[in-house]
This record gives C-alpha cells, sequence and structure tokens, in this order.
C-alpha cells in the first residue's frame, strides 16, 4: 500500500482531485488531499496574511499529524510551489516527489517571478486575486468546478519558496508530467513548459506527458493515475 | 457505495479516525474526516476568532465543494456540537446523523453549557487556548501515547459559542441515532455527566435509535467493528466480516 499526498492549484480545493482519488483508492492505496486555507472548502478561512508558507505548514501539518512516511507527494500547477517549499521539513518522508503540470522553483523564486507569459496586472494591486479562466474537456466537469473556483490571497504568489538544499541532491525520485493537449505558445510558452525542458532531457528526472489542457485532474484522471501508479511501484 | 463525514472532538484532529475510515473505505464506501480550524493538522490556524460558526462551515464546506448528498454525518464527542450546527444549517444533505458519545445540544446551548472541558467555570483557560483534559493516560499503547502527545488546545469561541438550530432534530427527515459508551471512564460507570444526560434523552424516544458499547469514550478506537456493525445497520448497509 502506498500513501498519496496530493496538493492542489490555485483557486482550487480538495475537491479538484474528485475524480482521481478513487481511482488510486480502489487500487488499495491510501489517498490525502489537503485543503489549502482560504481557498475552496477553506475559502471561510481567506485573509491577507494566507501565503506560501502558511500552505506549506498546511501540508506539512497532514504529513506529520497523520504520520505519513514513504509518499508519493504530488504538487500540481500552483501545488509545485507548496511540494517544493514543504520538502525541507519532510524530505525524508518522501519517496517520489511528483510535479503535474507545475511551477517548479529554485529556491528563492516567487511564483510571480516565475509566472511569464501571464497579463501585466497579475497578480495585481490587491490581497486577492480572481481566477483565471479555465476549460474543461466535458461540460459537467466545468458545471462543478467553475463556480467552486475561489479568489486566492496575493501573498501564496508573491512569497518566495524557501529551498535549502536542490531536489536533485535529495534521495526521492523526482517526476515531471506536462500537460501537452495545446500547442506550445510563441516565445517559450510560460512556466511549465519551462520546467519541462528543465527536466526531460535530465537523467535525474523522469518526464512524461498528457495529452491535454492544464486541467489534467478532471480531463485525464484515469492517465494520471496510472502514471502515478507506476512511479510509485 | 454511501459517503460517511465523520467529525472529530476537542483537542482532536483527523488523525483520529484514520484508522475506522479505512475500515469504512475497506467496504468500497467514501469517507471525509475533516480537521477542524484550530485543531490537529489545522492547529497552525487556531486563534482567537475561531468559534463554533468556524467549525460547523469547515464541515459543511466539505459537503458543498465536494458536492455530498446523503451522507451519514456522524460527530464523536465535542464533534457532536458540530454535527447538530450542520444540521441545522443542510439538513436536506444528510440521509442519517449519528453521535458517538458526544454532545447533544437544544437551540442556543453551548459546550460549556453542557460540561464539556469541565464547564466555564472548571476550565483550564490561557487567553483562547483552552488545555485538553481528562486523566492521564494509563499504561497507553504506544498508539494511545501518540495521539496524546498531538492534541492541540482548543480554540475558547467554539466552546462558548451556542449552536443555532432553528428546528429541532427531531422534526427533520434525517434518523437520528446516539451510541454511548458504558465501559470507561468513571462518568460511565457512575451514569453521570452529559453524555449520559443526552442518553437519557433518546433512549426511549421513538425518534432515535439508541445503542451502548461496553467500552471507553474512543469508541471508534476501540471497537471498531461494533461501531461499524452500527453504522451500517443505521445506514441500511449489508454487514461485512469483521476485521481485526
Amino acid at each position: 500500500m502506498t500513501t498519496f499526498v496530493l496538493v492542489h492549484g490555485a483557486w482550487g480545493g480538495s475537491h479538484g482531485w474528485h475524480k482521481v482519488r478513487p481511482l488510486l483508492a480502489s487500487a488499495g492505496h491510501e489517498v490525502f488531499t489537503p485543503s489549502l486555507t482560504g481557498i475552496g472548502e477553506r475559502s471561510h478561512l481567506t485573509s491577507p496574511q494566507v501565503d506560501l508558507s502558511l500552505h506549506v505548514q498546511d501540508v506539512v501539518n497532514a504529513i506529520f499529524y497523520e504520520d505519513l512516511r514513504d509518499i508519493v507527494l504530488v504538487g500540481y500547477s500552483y501545488g509545485g510551489m507548496v511540494v517544493t517549499g514543504a520538502i525541507d521539513y519532510v524530505a525524508e518522508r518522501v519517496k517520489h516527489l511528483v510535479y503535474l503540470d507545475a511551477f517548479l522553483p529554485n529556491d528563492g523564486q516567487a511564483l510571480q517571478a516565475l509566472a511569464t507569459g501571464l497579463p501585466e496586472s497579475f497578480p495585481g494591486p490587491n490581497w486577492l486575486v480572481e481566477p483565471m479562466e479555465r476549460t474543461y474537456d466535458d461540460p459537467e466537469d466545468a458545471a462543478f468546478s467553475g463556480p467552486r473556483r475561489s479568489s486566492q490571497p496575493r501573498g501564496c504568489f508573491i512569497e518566495p519558496v524557501r529551498l535549502r538544499r536542490p531536489l536533485e541532491e535529495r534521495d526521492f525520485s523526482l517526476t515531471y508530467i506536462k500537460a501537452t493537449g495545446e500547442p506550445r505558445p510563441e516565445g517559450g510558452g510560460g512556466p511549465f513548459w519551462a520546467a519541462a525542458d528543465r527536466t526531460s532531457e535530465d537523467p535525474r528526472w523522469r518526464y512524461c506527458e498528457i495529452a491535454t489542457n492544464h486541467m489534467v485532474p478532471f480531463n485525464k484522471p484515469r492517465e494520471l493515475a496510472d502514471i502515478l501508479l507506476e512511479v510509485a511501484q | 457505495m454511501t459517503t460517511f463525514v465523520l467529525v472529530h472532538g476537542a483537542w482532536g484532529g483527523s488523525y483520529g479516525w484514520r484508522s475506522f475510515a479505512n475500515l469504512l473505505r475497506a467496504g468500497g464506501h467514501e469517507v471525509y474526516t475533516p480537521s477542524l480550524t484550530g485543531l490537529g493538522e489545522r492547529s497552525h490556524l487556531g486563534g482567537p476568532n475561531v468559534n463554533l460558526d468556524t467549525h460547523v462551515t469547515d464541515v459543511e464546506n466539505v459537503f458543498e465543494y465536494e458536492g455530498l448528498s446523503d451522507v451519514v454525518l456522524v460527530g464523536h464527542s465535542y464533534g457532536g456540537m458540530v454535527v447538530t450546527g450542520v444540521a441545522g444549517r443542510i439538513p436536506q444533505l444528510i440521509s442519517h446523523l449519528v453521535y458517538s458519545d458526544a454532545f447533544l445540544p437544544r437551540d442556543g446551548e453551548s459546550c460549556f453549557d453542557l460540561g464539556g472541558a469541565g464547564g466555564r467555570d472548571k476550565a483550564s483557560i490561557d487567553g483562547w487556548k483552552v488545555a485538553s483534559m481528562g486523566p492521564p493516560l494509563q499504561n497507553p499503547t504506544p498508539e494511545m501515547a501518540k495521539w496524546a502527545s498531538l492534541r492541540s488546545p482548543q480554540p475558547l469561541g467554539t466552546l462558548e459559542q451556542g449552536v443555532r438550530l432553528s428546528v429541532p432534530l427531531e422534526e427533520r427527515a434525517f434518523t437520528r441515532t446516539y451510541m454511548k459508551a458504558i465501559g470507561g471512564s468513571t462518568d460511565d460507570l457512575s451514569r453521570t455527566g452529559h453524555f449520559w444526560d443526552a442518553a437519557r434523552r433518546v433512549k426511549d424516544d421513538p425518534h432515535w435509535r439508541y445503542y451502548e458499547l461496553p467500552c471507553g469514550h474512543g469508541m471508534h478506537r476501540e471497537l471498531p467493528n461494533e461501531v461499524r456493525a452500527i453504522l451500517y445497520e443505521v445506514a441500511g448497509l449489508r454487514s461485512e466480516a469483521s476485521v481485526g
């Protein structure tokens, strides 16, 4: 039995994994999907004080309180910032670290610095940042996910991550999964393509692709679960 | 497949349900065990603004965001305060409401009113933090000792604030069940304290199902197979072979 900890993206919540959880659980594994403070089911706890450090603590505490070990830790999109920040605290409990179409920051980088190609106003002057528009293959997923997206505190996007040792020097395995269903935009293609470029040719990384847009956990849950199960083996 | 939402007690966290939740999941069911704000894995979010409403919203939002309905909602101990508030807000999403050696408040009553944490006058309060109570563990198993070490202070507002329940539970469409532990603390043996008061209130009321189990307060940890059997009976599920 493997323990999966799945960390959702910006403006999302634990519910974003609702199609993936049963696929892993029915294979006999234990799945934790902590909701980050201030968004999703925890949106009643939002405030200007919510930042990346708080989300790192959300995930680190879930791991410590449940005393999880030999984890497959997955960060999706903004969740890549969070799992990167968690590593200093939980490295010895992680067996496999997986980025799913996610930010892959180095020490000291904030999401804002990586998010090239986003509007100039991102994340804007206010403490809350409104969700970006997303598209889904299935209208039912759009109807489920759309109304559940909540504005996210700006501190999550402007606080630099701390990572005392490069990921590649750790004992856990490293995987990057890129969503490739949309053509790569002109001029580089933004942070997830940059991360794909960094990891696809590096022998210390396993690199996989799933042919859909960014909303992988909704659009391709079976393909995603299969990759995660393969990583866990 | 049935959906269960399990709400932990004061000073606790999601971790206290883990093995019981996995027992239910092994039967093919979906189980949610939210940690309440300020407690357990959410202890970094404790503060003077956390109150019973916060905890009710913690659980209500799990229903709303996960899109749950026809839920078996279980409150353990202080979790009885929380599930009562949830039942007041979203009764239509609950099919079975279960109290596990839990507080059973009426409209406006707080946990302190019912003697929780020893009551307002006896509770050990430091600012917004109410210290964990209960006798020291005698001969704790390693697991019990670990749980004891994880207990976090309970935010004062969660014990001080009264629950809002505009319609009595008995007038709702969901079924109601109370499980009483009868073999643990001195309160259990002397049949005193709020949990016994609650038991006496519902025992002969036809609106309620009532069960007793020969164990201490942590029923789902001490007798998981028996508690599961009760939940299955309440939810009309076929029983499964016991585990362990």
